[in-house]
């Protein structure tokens, strides 16, 4: 019985924080319309970018935050500047091509940069599991799931009650009707692709002392993160939330019943038994799977 | 539309030439190209440079097989590594355990990774844009850990190794000409099937369901059929790439046969070439393969990997300021002496 609670729980905190790390990917989708293949490298950059403080300054991954989600934010500006802004009034094909070419040019310059060796940082506390009655929990795991919930929270209000959040939820319902009302859409988009890069960023931190980085960390959690975007429902937050914590018991369970090695097959077949019966996601906008992007 | 260009659908007639690259025409551009692939092959002695015309003539081939799906159909698939897979897998299971040549073996997996295209799209019928690009990702992945995890079959991570042991009945040569020549009739049988497929009705079918389907279905056409029927030819070439991957490096293992750069690169190559043209996949692949082969052996000193940034830089450039591929900037350019293959050419690139 322990065994089951245990297993729920920690699928429920490392389901946290898959959805912080695929909420910035349904925003981007949402407003912009795009799937960006180079979210898994995003994030890569993000552990690279938060291991080098670390290891230069010997502070926790969790300061390095501080540096390491306005970096992001502005590397995604960049990217939004020098690729997005030249390709989003083409054709949709055109952009999943062009993130793609960047996301092998990222993950091959970081291995060029850094070496394919795994890069990691020394464990809070000396590696010592926090203990709640029977139940044991790593220090690592609770700390990113605390936060993953306060960010996701934060951005949840953030998007009912500010301006640019209500301009955000204006746009995902409808671009036209959006611009039509005086919003600035091309605005936003710069503003969503570099929110949503920020937010890579503060994953790549609480993900950092998790997992170790290396060039094609990216590739395992990003084929995660479309998963959980996908099952939420495109563009939908609560959506991601949810879809997140679903993955993330569906791959505790199973890598305990079944084998680890099987856990990442079953929630790859949970999403194309989602993707047959219910196309649209849990929380997704009805219709969105069936006409297609950007038309 | 112009009246001379509708027999062109009703299946039966001569194939047509062109200047310019053009739908359901063997044009000059193109015979020329292919004609220097088989110059090259043919003059060409070096080893390391017979090695890379050997994997440009396979790339070719196997992006022209995505290319029914992708371009042709509109269906961008991630899930061609795992037919290509299936396909490398199917003959050397055949051929290790049961001694069956390749030469059949291969039809066995064209079977198989058919029908799962065939299923895979049927099941993902109604999914669009990144949602169906997503789901094919997915599915390739759950091949690719089937693979990795069913060892008995499959040999898991450690792979399958083919003896390197000459024999014609085995598809297992010790010269590189007899590859050369495989990959060659590899390549033009794709480049022959596309254009066939571009000028049969079907082919109009084809390209109606996916510029417009609720169009194409107004008309007659069953959308759904149409789509399966083009991703089960695609999947079921692909597969045949992958016998020929196999029997020229004589070993498999998932880990990179079933990875999804597979298929991104055969969607890059493509996309660079020109997305549904016959002659793009194989211009792409002309550009690509030789090109990354070539920075890799110039770059090895430095680091590895630099060659592939490279790559990437190059692929984004050419994306985002020739949406329509190389294949698509020729027939521009030739477009200025040809006035109708101009018309066709504007509405191929403004369809992509």
């Amino acid at each position: 019985m322990s065994a089951i609670v245990q297993l729920l729980v920690s699928g429920i905190m490392l389901g946290g924080i898959y959805a912080l790390m695929s909420i910035g990917l349904t925003l981007i989708f949402g407003v912009l319309k795009i799937v960006n293949f180079a979210h898994g490298e995003f994030l890569m950059l993000a552990m690279y970018v938060a291991w080098a403080i670390v290891s230069a300054t010997g502070i926790t991954t969790y300061a390095a935050m501080a540096i390491v989600t306005p970096l992001l934010f502005g590397f995604g500006l960049l990217v939004y500047l020098l690729i997005v802004r030249p390709g989003i009034a083409k054709p949709h094909l055109v952009l999943v091509f062009a993130t793609m070419g960047l996301s092998i040019a990222m993950q091959n310059l970081a291995l060029v940069a850094m070496t394919a060796d795994l890069r990691d940082v020394p464990p809070l506390f000396g590696g010592t599991p926090i203990k709640f009655g029977p139940l044991y929990f790593r220090v690592e795991l609770m700390v990113g799931f605390l936060i993953s919930i306060a960010v996701t929270l934060a951005l949840m209000i953030f998007v009912k009650r500010t301006y640019i959040g209500k301009a955000i939820r204006a746009t995902v319902q409808d671009r036209d009707a959006a611009m039509l009302m005086g919003i600035n859409v091309p605005r936003l988009f710069l503003l969503t692709f570099a929110g949503g890069s920020a937010l890579v960023g503060i994953a790549g931190c609480i993900m950092l002392p998790l997992y170790s980085t290396f060039p094609t960390v990216g590739l395992n959690f990003v084929l995660i993160a479309y998963v959980v975007v996908v099952l939420g429902g495109m563009g939908s937050m609560e959506g991601a939330f949810l879809g997140g914590i679903c993955i993330g018991i569906v791959q505790s369970l199973s890598g305990y019943y079944v084998a680890p090695a099987y856990g990442q097959m079953f929630y790859f077949l949970v999403f194309l038994l989602v993707m047959i019966f219910r196309p649209n996601g849990l929380l997704g906008q009805r219709g969105a799977a069936m006409v297609g992007i950007n038309e | 539309m112009v009246a001379g260009r509708i027999p062109a659908a009703q299946g039966i007639q001569a194939i047509s030439f062109s200047a310019a690259p053009r739908r359901g025409a063997v044009s000059i551009i193109e015979i020329a190209v292919l004609a220097c692939c088989i110059v090259a092959a043919v003059v060409v002695s070096n080893r390391y440079a017979v090695d890379i015309m050997i994997r440009t003539f396979l790339w070719a081939g196997l992006a022209l097989a995505w290319n029914i799906a992708g371009g042709y159909a509109g269906l961008i698939s991630f899930a061609h590594a795992a037919f290509f897979g299936i396909g490398a897998y199917t003959s050397t299971i055949l051929l290790l355990n049961y001694g069956v040549p390749p030469w059949f073996g291969m039809l066995a997996g064209a079977l198989i990774a058919g029908c799962a295209g065939a299923l895979l799209t049927k099941v993902c019928a109604r999914l669009r844009g990144p949602f169906f690009i997503l789901s094919t990702l997915a599915a390739g992945e759950v091949v690719r850990i089937a693979a990795l995890n069913w060892r008995t079959l499959t040999g898991g991570s450690e792979g399958l190794e083919i003896a390197p042991v000459p024999s014609v009945v085995d598809m297992v040569f010790k010269n590189q000409w007899p590859y050369v020549t495989i990959m060659v009739a590899y390549m033009l049988a794709m480049f022959a099937l596309s254009v066939w497929i571009e000028q049969t009705r079907y082919g109009y079918y084809l390209f109606a369901t996916r510029d417009d389907e609720d169009g194409a279905s107004a008309i007659g056409i069953n959308p759904s059929h149409t789509r399966t029927a083009a991703m089960a030819v695609s999947a079921a070439t692909t597969a045949i790439g992958g016998t020929l991957f196999a029997q020229y490096f004589l070993y498999l293992d998932p880990t990179h046969l079933i990875s999804p750069d597979i298929s991104f690169q055969f969607a890059l190559i493509c996309a660079v070439g020109g997305l549904g043209t016959a002659s793009g996949p194989v211009l792409g692949a002309l550009i690509i393969v030789p090109l990354s082969e070539l920075l890799r052996g110039l770059l090895s000193q430095s680091t590895s990997g630099l060659h592939l940034v490279i790559y990437g830089i190059i692929v984004i450039i050419v994306i985002l300021y020739f949406p329509s591929g190389v294949s698509g900037a020729i027939s521009r350019a030739a477009s200025r002496f040809s006035p109708t293959a101009g018309f066709t050419t504007r509405v191929q690139a403004k369809k992509m």
